[in-house]
């Protein structure tokens, strides 16, 4: 198991290593230097050149490439410090060309902004497909199991942003509700209060943005129950005599709830590019926007943060994911 | 395996017979014809409708074989293009409040547009760039999981490898503006491609190194075309002059800022006080002279090049000027030819319009004014298009042009000859001047006196390019007046430029005879050692006024001459245009790359099988494992950041969108493609044939790919439903779609502000969306169900 994690890590590394090659190339070698876009056009010409020699404009791009990875790692390394509650003072070295904030403390900040939201939302997802997608394959061929595949297969043709648009008309239009932004806007609310509108705010788009997810879900955790159900074993207990919740719950819902397992892989980096459009709509000021944002005004070191931490994400959830699974599924070797 | 008793049926009709008994994929499958007809009839039958001018206008230009760009489409049936501002917000089914008889089925927007014809055209695009992209991440899929699934066990051989890798650091080098090692190892990596493409040969694997070779010249001479046509145009020629500048002046750029950081580390230990009290200038180390030195010397040379570039578009001007002339005559004998036409038309045209007259003053006279306005509309069409035939206007354009291009063709004729001797020596030298140049800057030494010797030397240079340049105006003003009409020539004179010979020619002489003690003060700048400050200063002025210009000239001239009107014509400048597209590129660098690897690998067979060779063959990583980082590679950067990213570069088109969503999206088919093939090949049928002695090619072509192809089907249709989706959001934040494209996601997107006034705007693409999307995922679960019988009820 710790060898197996140590070359998982080994190999994440090395994929890591490629992947911070590939964002850095993409954005840096892009038609249009993105250096260029923090130059004001005001400045005299002798200003924008100590400007340039700032940030390195005319370095070669391998220098570019350790400069800006240098500087990110060490930024890192500090604020994984201050998570932990080290909170010595740095000097952050990464500053974003057009806000000229601090990149990583930002991306710490507006992560804890979406972090409920995609929280909420994927709790809503499992919550709603699993006892679906259960009772669907139990019931199958019934009316309601007619009634939920139907469902299920317009809510995935759903362009989702479409449905939160009409929805979002409807609530605050009809029926006068708020439900734009993390929190009511205008008002100062205290102690409970908080916590309900808070909730509201975030309960309302998360619901909207789990229709798409929960809908894959149930078909996904309906498909799988019924291969267990078809399996020799299932077929050897019910022959035992066992009634049939024993049968069900027991024996099939285990290894069908392994989804739920691998589904963990996606939550991670669904942080970052889960949200984009819903945090749009919703006028949540999230990590997705902010990267979307930074994206068109060529705000190199925001974008390519934001690539390398996403891929870092994506690699840590599958293998926390892998690990879960050979623990929840004894048939699963890691290897 | 029981066979015998059961009457065999074909697998393909079961499957159909499963397919047609599923009503919902029936029914999406009728819909995704009828979308597909939809998206077809829509480049044809929707465009901007031509007016009663614009009709006049394509009449003429069928007749004489022009090409026109009204942007109107001919056939259109509804526009989805022309504003209308009196008929906005009309609600479905509302008619016109502008043209009588014109009915908005689905509403029109805020602008005014038909929302049906927006729907119809936007159909043409949304679909397109579902199927494309489709195609294009199946097809990466397919072949990636196909070699990793059916070589996936081989290893690669030690060569092979080598070049790959090789080939990827050739790739970063020449990013990182490592040119040297780059070159070096591009060299090294293709003797090693060549070996093993010789290897592959004694192998007798010919037919893919033929291929390859022939691929190969294909794309050799494809960018030697391009270069051919960009140097060899007079519009193609400056911009290597521009180019050069631009790299000269960077260079300049680089030394200037390391200078000036060993300038300034001097100035911050105290020791670059530039003068005493005294107002003497005070010793200074040898390297801040020489590198001063050097920077005046490049500063000179740069100079020299801009002047090199300007002579080149003014020599370029003259060149066209005679071109155009010839153009001009030709299209005035092309012309000429259709006076005939011009006149049955044009007399038709005049009857016409007489009997419109008539029936207008009838009607007048009857009191039906109506009527009578649209006889009289009818009738200034008639004259119109009766006046745009008029052969006696034709007569007096061709006369006109061809006398015109007489003038400009005698004009450039008598320019260019006359100029022919000058430019050669004055190309020569300015060519000189730069050879001297850098001589002198390799001399120097860093001892102030010998920098003054430099910088004597230098001037010397600069006025004798400057007699040069002098003497070259003189010529050309000659050649100008020569070239002028006679009533003109007798004003011009060319004094002006006579003098300024004169005059350059006296102060090189004045140079020459002075003894150097003379010279210090008047005529040579002594050389000043600028300040890390005025260092910073003069590089910010060489970037703006150099770098940045020349630059963006080149940039921009390029894509003048890739479009350039005047280019129509001539045969090679429309191959110009489709070798110089970047689709052009993209494709013939995949058909390499992917010629390259068969060879590559029929190398490695060739040496297994040769025991001379194989031991040079040190099995390294398997191909699966190659190929599978490589996948989850791409799976591990967020896809939405990498398409936003960039989407970001290039300009908004559709068409790029539908590349990215394309070369984003093949991993899930790679996966699962090679999982299809790694059980495939493992079944009996294909153990059977590779016992018979069957070739790889033919188990894959024959065996393997009939048997995955269900699989791919199936996902493929399921990619089509989420293309359509991911293009729709893409559009739908506002990036995607160019500004006069109109996809489904555009349309919604931009309905998004109206949604409570016009929520029709909104309603009708999502709906056409969900459609769409449904059928496409029914479609494809019911080819799963009908392909994999074992799955039915799920």
């Amino acid at each position: 198991m710790v060898s197996y994690i140590i070359r998982r890590l080994l190999q994440m590394g090395l994929t890591l290593f490629v992947v911070s090659i590939l964002s850095f190339l993409i954005v840096a070698l892009s038609p249009g230097d993105p250096y260029a876009s923090q130059l004001d056009p005001k400045k005299s010409d002798a200003d924008k050149e100590r400007q340039r020699d700032a940030v390195g404009y005319d370095d070669p791009v391998v220098q570019k490439y350790l400069t800006f990875y240098g500087d990110f790692f060490n930024d890192l390394s500090a604020v994984v410090a201050k998570a932990f509650g080290g909170g010595e003072d740095h000097e952050w070295k990464l500053n974003s060309f057009t806000a000229k904030e601090p990149v990583l403390p930002t991306m710490w900040r507006k992560m804890l902004v979406t972090l409920p939201l995609v929280l909420v939302t994927t709790l809503v997802v499992w919550t709603l497909s699993f006892p679906i997608g259960v009772y669907s394959a139990l019931r199958r061929n019934s009316l309601q199991d007619r009634a939920i595949t139907v469902l299920a297969y317009a809510l995935i043709a759903f362009p989702g942003f479409w449905i939160s648009l009409l929805l979002v008309s409807f609530l605050t239009n009809s029926l006068k509700l708020p439900v734009v932004s993390p929190e009511t806007l205008g008002v100062q609310l205290d102690g409970p209060r908080w916590f309900f509108d808070a909730t509201w705010h975030v309960a309302v788009p998360a619901i909207i943005a789990s229709l798409t997810g929960a809908a894959v879900l149930t078909r996904y955790v309906k498909g799988q129950m019924l291969e267990v159900m078809d399996q020799d074993y299932i077929r050897t207990a019910k022959a035992k005599g066992l009634d049939a919740d024993t049968v069900y719950y027991k024996h099939a819902l285990r290894p069908a709830s392994l989804p739920f397992v691998t589904m963990l892989a996606g939550l991670l980096p669904s942080l970052f590019g889960g949200s984009v459009v819903f945090e749009a709509i919703f006028s949540w000021p999230g990590l997705g926007r902010w990267v979307f944002e930074a994206v068109f005004s060529r705000d190199l070191y925001i974008v390519v943060s934001s690539l390398f931490i996403g891929s870092a994400l994506t690699l840590i959830g599958i293998l926390i994911s892998d690990i879960l699974l050979s623990v929840a599924d004894p048939r699963v070797r890691l290897s | 395996m029981s066979t015998g008793t059961r009457k065999p049926t074909s697998p393909l009709r079961d499957a159909l017979r499963i397919f047609f008994r599923n009503k919902p994929a029936v029914i999406a499958a009728i819909m995704i014809m009828l979308l597909a007809f939809m998206a077809i009839s829509g480049s044809y039958y929707t465009g901007k409708e031509p007016d009663s001018s614009d009709l006049i206008r394509l009449e003429e230009a069928k007749l004489l074989g022009d090409e026109v760009k009204l942007g109107v489409n001919p056939d259109a049936k509804l526009d989805p293009i022309t504003t209308n501002l009196k008929d906005t917000f009309l609600p479905p089914g509302s008619d016109s409040k502008e043209t009588p008889g014109k009915t908005y089925y689905l509403g029109s927007d805020h602008l005014g547009r038909d929302v049906l014809a927006r729907l119809w055209a936007g159909s043409t695009i949304s679909l397109t760039i579902g199927f494309l992209a489709v195609g294009i991440s199946v097809l990466l899929g397919i072949s990636l999981g196909g070699i990793a699934g059916f070589f996936g066990r081989s290893r690669v051989g030690l060569p092979v490898l080598a070049t790959l890798l090789l080939a990827v650091t050739v790739g970063i080098c020449f990013a990182a503006e490592f040119t040297t090692a780059g070159w070096l190892l591009s060299i090294l990596s293709a003797g090693l491609f060549i070996g093993q493409a010789i290897v592959a040969l004694t192998g007798g694997r010919w037919r893919s190194v033929v291929v390859w070779a022939v691929v190969c010249a294909l794309f050799l001479g494809m960018l030697a075309f391009n270069s051919g046509v960009e140097s060899n145009t007079p519009e193609g020629r400056p911009i290597e002059h521009a180019a050069a500048v631009h790299d000269h002046a960077y260079d300049l750029l680089l030394e200037l800022r390391d200078f000036g950081n060993e300038v300034k580390q001097l100035e911050l230990e105290g020791k670059a006080e530039l003068k005493d009290a005294a107002g003497k200038v005070t010793e200074q180390p040898d390297w801040r002279w020489q590198g001063q030195t050097t920077i005046e010397v490049k500063t000179s040379a740069v100079k020299w090049l801009v002047t090199r570039y300007n002579l080149e578009l003014q020599f370029r001007d003259f060149e066209v000027r005679k071109r155009l002339g010839v153009e001009q005559q030709q299209r005035a004998d092309h012309l000429a030819e259709f006076e005939d036409e011009y006149r049955q038309r044009s007399e038709a045209s005049k009857t016409e319009a007489e009997a419109l007259r008539k029936q207008q003053s009838e009607a007048s006279g009857r009191g039906e004014r109506e009527e009578a306005r649209e006889f009289s509309e009818l009738a200034a069409n008639a004259e119109a298009r009766a006046a745009t035939f008029d052969p006696e206007a034709l007569k007096k354009r061709v006369e006109s042009t061809r006398k015109e291009g007489e003038e400009n063709e005698k004009a450039g004729e008598t320019i260019l000859s006359a100029l022919s001797e000058p430019i050669e020596a004055y190309r020569a030298a300015l060519d000189a001047a730069q050879e001297q140049f850098k001589e002198a800057a390799e001399r120097d030494s860093g001892d102030p006196d010998k920098s003054w010797a430099t910088l004597r030397q230098l001037r010397e240079i600069e006025l004798d390019a400057a007699i040069a340049q002098a003497t070259w105006n003189l010529a050309v003003k000659k050649a100008q007046i020569a070239a002028m009409p006679e009533a003109e020539k007798a004003a011009a004179e060319s004094t002006a430029e006579e003098k300024a010979l004169e005059d350059a020619t006296a102060a090189r002489k004045t140079f020459g005879d002075a003894k150097p003690e003379q010279l210090k003060d008047a005529e040579v700048k002594p050389l000043t050692l600028l300040s890390s400050n005025a260092l910073v200063d003069r590089r910010g002025k060489v970037r703006k006024a150099l770098v940045d210009r020349y630059g963006a000239e080149t940039k921009t001239r390029r894509t003048a001459l890739y479009s350039a009107d005047m280019l129509n014509g001539e045969a090679r400048y429309g191959l110009y245009k489709v070798t110089r597209h970047f689709l052009a590129y993209l494709v013939m660098l995949v058909l390499l790359v992917s010629v390259s690897l068969v060879v590559l690998a029929e190398g490695q067979a060739g040496a297994v099988e040769n025991p001379l060779f194989s031991k040079f063959y040190l099995p390294t990583i398997s191909v699966d494992d190659l190929v599978m980082r490589f996948t989850e590679i791409m799976m591990t950067i967020p896809v939405i950041f990498l398409i936003l990213a960039v989407l970001a570069m290039f300009e908004k088109d559709v068409y790029i969108t539908m590349g990215v969503i394309g070369l984003t999206s093949w991993m899930g088919t790679t996966r699962f493609v090679r999982a299809e093939i790694l059980s495939l090949r493992e079944q009996d049928f294909v153990q059977a044939a590779k016992a018979l002695g069957v070739s790889d090619f033919r188990i894959i072509w024959r065996h393997l790919v009939p048997n995955a192809i269900s699989p791919v089907l199936v996902s493929a249709s399921i990619g089509v439903a989420g293309a359509v989706l991911a293009e729709s959001t893409l559009s739908f934040l506002g990036i995607g779609a160019g500004p006069d494209q109109s996809t489904w996601g555009k349309i919604l997107s931009e309905g998004r502000e109206f949604i409570n006034d016009a929520a029709w705007l909104t309603w009708i693409p999502g709906i056409a969306i969900l459609i769409t999307v449904l059928s496409f995922n029914l479609l494809g679960e019911g080819l799963r169900e009908a392909f994999n019988p074992k799955l039915r009820g799920r």
